[in-house]
């Protein structure tokens, strides 16, 4: 067995969670080299922007990715009035901030459910996905629809929330707490868990900083990368929350970080229901055409930084438009972390980074 | 050793064919002897199989249970509609499934080595468990064969499983079925010792090898308990190299379906997949069948004397089915809760954890058995 050999994990591969191809070369068990190939659903959802008035890529920016739609559709808009210079009012953006929030909840459910079903305990696999089901319920109360949200609009949000979604809102969040804990006692208290966490995977803080770690996986090598904190948007400068910081770089902090994340985000929502202002337009008229100019804006996407490079030509039609997708930062780094590893790390590493295929390729 | 319940149910079955036909009727004595010979082979694989098939539903259902589903519900009698609900338990899901294993095209990848592909997989992991059939003690009396080696030709069959599973990801020509198959034939050497060594301070206490003769030994103990009581450590030990042994979670390394797709099975299709599924099942029934003779006082209960259990018709039976049901239970439970470990992780656990502890057990029973050796049911 001392020879090395390629295998091939993907197109189809239980290990991909997504259409991606990871050839790895091997000797033995252990990992000598990778090589990631992408580009199988490729949808040039780019030059999709490029070619309609602007706000009728809303819904399009929601298929970019299947698991955090809400939040790729938010960053669109929100990229959007930076450029034409819109102030939306504050109870849309506490609205804005509860959807958000319920969104990387959900996303981070689907994450936990993927990570804990590489390492093979199944039944960890199916309870997230119960909770992530009520967290989708909620959406669709509002929205309409469980996963291509078309919630957000230029100028605010399509209509108000439901009657009673309130209370409902804040129910969840309790339920959702009492929940963490009993994922942490299964998996965090389980030895054969941390055996396979610990240690695993591990990303320096100068190589998350030089590869281009975002989100999770960089706050997990201890870089404080939180876009809501360090660039903020919305409202979030007057929600009271911590950004998670670990500084072990290995599966086991990046699980942690999500955990914590789940926490933070069901203490912001609880904030956010209490201030929500009870009066405010939300759904302002904004501009048929988009001014001369260009405009960055990104947002602290589930997965990490997601971005929006928007330049308007004083036209109908936006004149550029290139997403930065922070999935495709933490795919790349991903060859370089299994890279001396043992083929069975495969899995919890790829998983522990939380890929979105949709997103990466575009 | 009485034959038990077949010895009767021979005669009365030989009293029922003279009764039918006209006249007197003699039987020889050999006619009797091979129908009660064919009873016993009868009884055991019928009652292999069917608790095979039952033991893949009951963990289907558990462990959906776990998993906040139901399992199987749709395929099975129709029980009727009472108290509020419909009343099915997918119990022919299993049999369902066989018959369109059965109905499938059997095919053999064309890169294969045709012949270890199909000599190699029939021979070294479908039939030796089938073999041991014949070992098992079906209740207090009724076993086909008790040879003095008893377990010992247990645990050789068992061997030859890993070399099959081997061989079968060898030559199926598939980079994960090589990987799967290695990683079978490291997880299953390694941990093929420290099973062994955890027995053997059963046979210290025992001086036996036949399953019957040591659950036997565990009726004269204190009050009869069972050797789990007196050796934790030793069970310990058997339960995790068992688990290894039968390939599940956490131990199911060699079929990781997360990194291997389906390791060593990724080419076998059809009813070759089946009989390897329905293999492993079996193999852990078996395992299930040792550990309650070894450990948990195989056909007999504590308090109760054994002259008392054997009077009762299948008595013996029964109880050892809940035992084994309750023990595989564990396996059930441990496979819902855990994740599975990494190669060397399984290694390191097996080597330089496991067997320490075994010694460790062989020595502490070793004192236990010096200072007094009615612990252990032996009357000195």
């Amino acid at each position: 067995m001392s020879e090395q050999m390629y295998i091939h994990m993907g197109p189809q591969h239980p290990v991909n969670h997504g259409l991606w191809t990871l050839k790895v070369k091997t000797e033995g068990e252990q990992v000598v080299g990778s090589e990631i190939l992408i580009g199988y659903i490729f949808r040039m959802i780019e030059k999709m922007a490029e070619s309609r008035p602007y706000d009728t890529f809303q819904p399009l920016a929601d298929r970019l990715c299947y698991v955090s739609a809400m939040s790729w559709e938010g960053t669109y808009i929100m990229a959007i009035e930076k450029l034409l210079g819109m102030e939306v009012s504050k109870r849309a953006q506490y609205m804005r901030v509860i959807m958000l929030e319920f969104q990387r909840i959900a996303s981070h459910f689907t994450w936990l459910s993927a990570y804990a079903g590489d390492l093979g305990v199944l039944t960890m696999l199916v309870i997230p996905y119960r909770e992530r089901e009520y967290v989708l319920d909620l959406l669709e109360h509002v929205t309409g629809s469980r996963m291509m949200y078309n919630y957000f609009r230029v100028g605010g949000l399509k209509h108000e929330f439901p009657q009673g979604f309130v209370n409902d809102a804040r129910k969840l969040t309790y339920y959702l707490d009492e929940r963490i804990k009993e994922y942490s006692a299964m998996l965090e208290d389980s030895k054969v868990f941390m055996l396979r966490s610990v240690e695993v995977g591990v990303l320096s803080k100068e190589n998350a900083l030089n590869l281009g770690a975002t989100g999770p996986v960089l706050r997990a090598s201890g870089v404080q990368g939180d876009i809501r904190k360090i660039e903020p948007y919305l409202v979030y400068p007057e929600l009271d929350f911590e950004v998670p910081v670990r500084t072990g770089g290995d599966c086991l902090a990046r699980f942690q970080i999500r955990m914590e994340e789940i926490r933070q985000s069901t203490h912001i929502i609880r904030q956010a229901l209490d201030n929500l202002p009870p009066e405010g337009e939300i759904n302002q008229k904004a501009p048929r055409r988009l001014p001369q100019g260009e405009v960055y804006f990104r947002t602290e996407d589930p997965r990490g930084e997601a971005g929006y490079y928007i330049i308007g030509n004083d036209d109908k039609i936006p004149y550029r438009v290139k997403i930065k997708s922070p999935a495709y930062s933490n795919l790349c780094l991903t060859s370089h972390l299994i890279t001396g590893g043992k083929v069975a790390d495969i899995p919890p590493i790829i998983a522990s980074a939380d890929l979105c295929m949709g997103e990466i390729d575009r | 050793m009485g034959y038990g319940i077949y010895e009767g149910f021979a005669d009365w079955l030989l009293g029922l064919i003279s009764d039918i036909l006209p006249g007197q009727v003699e039987f020889q004595d050999s006619l009797r002897l091979t129908l009660i010979d064919s009873l016993e082979m009868t009884s055991i694989l019928v009652f292999l199989i069917v608790n095979t098939i039952l033991l893949i539903w009951f963990e289907r259902k558990l462990v959906g249970r776990m998993m906040n589903r139901r399992g199987p519900v749709f395929i099975d009698f129709n029980y009727g509609h009472f108290f509020g609900r419909t009343w099915k338990f997918g119990l022919l899901q299993n049999i369902a499934e066989f018959l369109k294993f059965f109905s499938k095209e059997d095919i053999v990848p064309e890169k294969a080595d045709k012949f270890p592909f199909n000599i190699g997989f029939f021979a070294f992991v479908v039939a030796p468990p089938f073999m041991l059939g014949a070992l098992l003690p079906l209740g207090a009396t009724q076993v086909i064969a008790d040879p003095a080696v008893g377990f010992l030709l247990i645990f050789a069959l068992f061997s030859l499983y890993p070399v099959g599973v081997l061989i079968t990801g060898w030559s199926s020509n598939n980079k994960y079925s090589v990987l799967g198959g290695f990683r079978s034939a490291a997880q299953m050497i390694s941990y093929e010792i420290p099973l062994i060594l955890s027995v053997g301070a059963v046979v210290i206490v025992t001086n036996s090898f036949s399953l019957v003769d040591i659950a036997y030994q565990q009726t004269y103990t204190p009050a009869g308990l069972p050797f789990m009581i007196f050796m934790p450590i030793g069970f310990v030990v058997f339960m995790v190299s068992l688990a290894a042994e039968t390939e599940r979670i956490p131990f199911d390394i060699p079929e990781a379906e997360a990194e291997l797709v389906m390791g060593w099975r990724t080419e076998l299709t059809g009813f070759r997949y089946m009989m390897s599924m329905a293999t492993e099942y079996f193999i852990l029934l078996i395992g299930a069948f040792i550990g309650v003779s070894l450990f948990w006082g195989g056909a007999y209960l504590p308090f109760i004397p054994a002259s008392t259990i054997e009077s009762i018709p299948l008595l013996s039976t029964a109880i050892l089915v809940v035992k084994i049901w309750a023990f595989i239970f564990i396996f059930i439970w441990v496979r819902a809760a855990l994740p599975r470990v990494r190669i060397d992780q399984l290694l390191d656990i097996g080597w330089k954890r496991l067997i320490p502890l075994a010694f460790v057990n062989i020595f502490l029973i070793i004192v236990m058995f010096l200072m007094n050796p009615a612990l252990f049911g032996v009357v000195s």
